[in-house]
């Protein structure tokens, strides 16, 4: 058979290559050579998370779907018409698994034997839904458990607490697995709908990373995967207009803690939805956070010295549907005193976090990070897929950490951490 | 297996100091992982032996704050330095962890292995002291945190019902202690007799150090030397493999929380250890039973009564107990306890069907593949079988996995006792 021609992507100072090409049927197949491990890992993503509530249909009908239903019909997609799809994997001896995301589900298999069995598998069970009433009723019962034990959980309940306060309108502040109540609205027509325009091969990604034969993968994968229905017009997601400003500045919640935690957010609207300067904002405000919130900080020193701050402080950025929003968190014993401290700390510590040494520390610091995640496959397959989703390829990171200045750090953190543009979040030891 | 094992995980030395070391070369890795364990008896020192580990990663004679110790990290890529302490079996053991870029990767860069290397010994043997004991204000707050992060057990509830559990079925022998130590201790541990406890710790307990990466062991043996060449005294000896415990009454706990989801948490005894005959067969038992989304437990209690999300069993193999746990709504206690309970009577009874045989033995033998690839799991591993007087052996394991009977496998069960019944619910 004729195969698409393959690019080859590659980095020398990696020494990694990555091969990819585009079936007839659009799916974007990617594989990375790992000559001598044992382990042969295989990730199929589509780009449908949760905040894809709202779409033209596979038809070209506006539909607007329940909360939680990227997560449902990952945990659906398994029951096929030959069992459970864990258990034929178990039946292989290869461990899988799947996740929801904001914006991405994915489905993987790790095996060191099997394979071609198991990546045959892997693009069935995607490929082939079967939706049936009972299997929907007993997911239900599953999934619920699933919620509730993710509302007894101190950290998550304050991260969505925090993205609940930042946001009005933007589905991201809902759950990925929506709510008990959301949950019942969804039955075997609205996975069908969601299915058909979110699974159609040219919205998917298949990652192979592993000792294999790349002549041999491909043509495999261009064998076994369907060749997709044509659909009418384009996929448009539409998300709610969202202000800039947040929505409530503060909010807390009781919970069985030993000490007060707490999430500081900023949120940005506007934000591109891919390329490379998606990225770079990414980098600039990772960097950023680490600086001035990180243990080689002189911030957290002072914080930590006044005893404001139990251990380290946490921090994270993410952007996703146009939106984004920049987080620093940890536990304190002085929940009143400290949300102010922190405010008042980035303030007069900016300037001092992003001196040039600091700053070329830091970057050091990202690039050996980068380098030594290259021995997991896992991150291999997951970080390309993210960034391909992205309209970007994951090698070339390491060429834009090099390429950030001190002036483009400083420009965009004093946008970031705008103190107009924050919110607070806490679970507080039960009062009892 | 040969003197001379060409496929042997792990080529050792032994260094001066009652040191061993352990190294793996091997073309995966584009970092370099090194792990230092220090090992002694869950004895009743065991919240200073934690204490002690929390103090060090705050600063060192030539680095002596956390700053210091950050940034200096920071100009060595990023490498990442760490400390923890581990229960095993009743044996408590000091974890010390580096995680540095292989400079083959890094053009430009040199030496950095060596000043990895030589900032885990300083971590470990050449802390800050002031006046002849530790910084008594790093003391202060490291036995705060300490406090605050075994008060925190209670923030994870899965993770609690299991400590709970633990703390009843093992009532009155040394595995009821937590590796991180106790609430009751930490306020009478004073920066100068920790001093004491770390000098007398650090110069007397069994060291085992592994190195994992594209390195040459000879090179390595080398630099290790260099770095760890002091003088010692003689090692402790531990004591021995924990003796069996006879099974009463079942135990069973129930405590009260404000929680949407309960926890039930079921503890067992085997008393099977590494190298014991049963080994292999317990290890297939624990898979069939509820290792994976395949076993019983999964499929009985998940998949057909719909009653929980996670429903799983795993295998302590040094202290010889088997948990099995599920997060439920409070009202069905009954109905998964006599599901969870009956899975295992299935077992000891022969009752395994050729798809979980067959599933079982290729997910565990995949598994132990696989396990070739994740070094910080192969040094654990290999860790624990040296404990039991072994080492690591994952193609031997596969071919006595493959020989292990059904039969075998409904005996292994038909041995292991239920102890407590643990249920934390609202």
């Amino acid at each position: 058979m004729t195969l698409p021609e393959l690019e080859k992507l590659s980095n020398l100072t990696l020494k990694e290559e990555v091969y990819r090409a585009t079936l007839p049927s659009g799916l974007e197949v990617s594989f990375c050579p790992k000559p001598g491990f044992q382990k042969r890992y295989a990730c199929y993503s589509t780009r449908f998370g949760s905040i894809d509530n709202e779409f033209t249909g596979s038809g070209g009908e506006s539909l607007r779907v329940p909360d939680g239903i990227a997560h449902f019909l990952e945990h659906t997609l398994f029951e096929t018409p030959k069992g459970n799809a864990s258990d034929l994997f178990a039946l292989n001896g290869a461990s899988n698994n799947a996740s929801t995301s904001f914006t991405q589900t994915t489905y993987l298999f790790a095996a060191s034997d099997r394979f071609w069995d198991n990546l045959g598998l892997l693009i069935d069970f995607v490929e082939n839904p079967c939706f049936q009433d009972d299997k929907v009723e007993k997911e239900r019962g599953i999934i619920e458990q699933e919620i509730k034990g993710y509302d007894d959980s101190p950290g998550w309940v304050n991260y969505r607490g925090l993205l609940g306060n930042l946001f009005s309108e933007h589905p991201v502040r809902i759950d990925i697995a929506g709510t008990v109540e959301t949950i019942a609205e969804i039955d075997t027509a609205t996975l069908q709908s969601c299915y058909d325009r979110f699974y159609h091969p040219s919205n998917m990604h298949l990652f192979v990373v592993g000792d294999l034969d790349r002549q041999e993968l491909f043509e495999f994968v261009a064998e076994r995967s369907r060749a997709g229905e044509t659909l009418e017009g384009e996929l448009e997601r539409k998300y709610p207009a969202e202000s800039a400003e947040v929505f409530k500045a503060e909010g807390e919640v009781e919970m069985d803690v030993a000490a007060t935690k707490f999430i500081l957010g900023f949120k940005e609207t506007g934000i591109p939805l891919a390329g490379e300067e998606l990225v770079r904002r990414e980098l600039l405000s990772d960097l950023g956070l680490d600086l001035l919130f990180g243990s080689s900080s002189d911030l957290f020193r002072e914080l930590y010295e006044k005893q404001l701050v139990h251990d380290g402080l946490w921090s994270g950025y993410d952007t996703l549907g146009g939106v984004a929003y920049a987080m620093v968190g940890g536990d304190t014993s002085s929940p009143d005193e400290f949300p102010g401290r922190l405010l008042d700390g980035i303030e007069s510590r900016l300037g001092e976090a992003l001196s040039r040494d600091n700053f070329e520390r830091k970057k050091r610091q990202f690039i050996g990070d980068f380098v030594r995640r290259f021995s997991s496959l896992e991150f291999i397959a997951h970080g390309f897929t993210t960034y391909l989703f992205r309209d970007f390829d994951l090698f070339s990171l390491i060429d834009l950490i090099n390429g950030l200045e001190r002036e483009m750090l400083e420009e965009h953190l004093h946008s970031l951490l705008d103190p107009d543009r924050h919110s607070i979040f806490k679970i507080i030891p039960r009062s009892n | 297996m040969t003197e001379n094992n060409q496929s042997a995980l792990f080529e050792r030395f032994e260094l001066d100091g009652s040191m061993s070391l352990s190294v793996n070369s091997n073309r995966k890795l584009k970092n370099i992982i090194v792990k230092m364990f220090v090992l002694a008896d869950l004895d009743e020192s065991y919240t200073s032996r934690s204490l002690v580990p929390m103090v060090l990663r705050r600063g060192t004679t030539r680095l002596p704050d956390m700053q210091a110790l950050r940034r200096y990290r920071e100009s060595l890529y990023g490498c990442t330095l760490g400390s923890s302490t581990i229960k095993v079996g009743e044996w408590q053991a000091a974890v010390f962890s580096l995680d540095i870029v292989n400079e083959a990767f890094l053009p430009g860069a040199e030496s950095l292995f060596e000043k990895g290397l030589e900032l885990l010994r300083e971590l470990i043997f050449d802390p800050l002291v002031e006046d002849g004991a530790f910084s008594a204000d790093y003391v202060a707050r490291e036995k705060d945190l300490l406090a605050t992060n075994i008060r925190s057990h209670i923030d994870n509830k899965d993770e609690y019902a299991v400590l709970r559990c633990t703390e009843e079925m093992c009532a009155g022998e040394p595995y009821r202690r937590h590796e991180m130590g106790s609430l009751d201790e930490i306020d009478g541990i004073e920066p100068g007799a920790l001093m004491d406890f770390y000098r007398d710790w650090s110069s007397s307990s069994p060291l085992a150090l592994y190195v994992c990466g594209d390195v040459d062991p000879e090179q390595v043996r080398e630099m290790a030397a260099a770095a760890f060449s002091f003088e010692r005294s003689e090692p402790k000896s531990l004591s021995a493999l924990p003796a069996a415990v006879e099974v009463g009454q079942v135990r069973e706990v129930r405590e009260q929380f404000e929680v949407n989801q309960a926890k039930l948490v079921l503890g067992f005894r085997h008393g099977i250890c590494p190298g014991d005959d049963a080994y292999e067969a317990l290890l297939l038992l624990n898979t069939i039973l509820g290792g994976f989304s395949h076993s019983k437990l999964f499929q009985n209690v998940r998949e057909k009564a719909s009653l929980a999300y996670s429903a799983r069993s795993w295998v302590e193999r040094t202290k010889g107990l088997l948990y099995m746990s599920c997060g439920i709504a409070t009202e069905n206690y009954e109905q998964a306890l006599e599901i969870s309970l009956a899975q295992l009577d299935a077992i000891s009874e022969g009752e395994i069907s050729d798809g979980e045989f067959d599933a079982s033995l290729k997910t565990i033998l995949n598994q132990n593949r696989m396990l070739e690839d994740n070094f910080p799991a192969l040094v654990a591993s290999d860790f624990i079988w040296r404990l039991h007087g072994g080492e690591l052996d994952l193609a031997g394991l596969r071919e006595r996995l493959e020989r292990v009977s059904r039969d075998e496998i409904a005996a292994a069960a038909a041995t292991i006792r239920h102890d407590t019944t643990y249920f934390l619910h609202s």
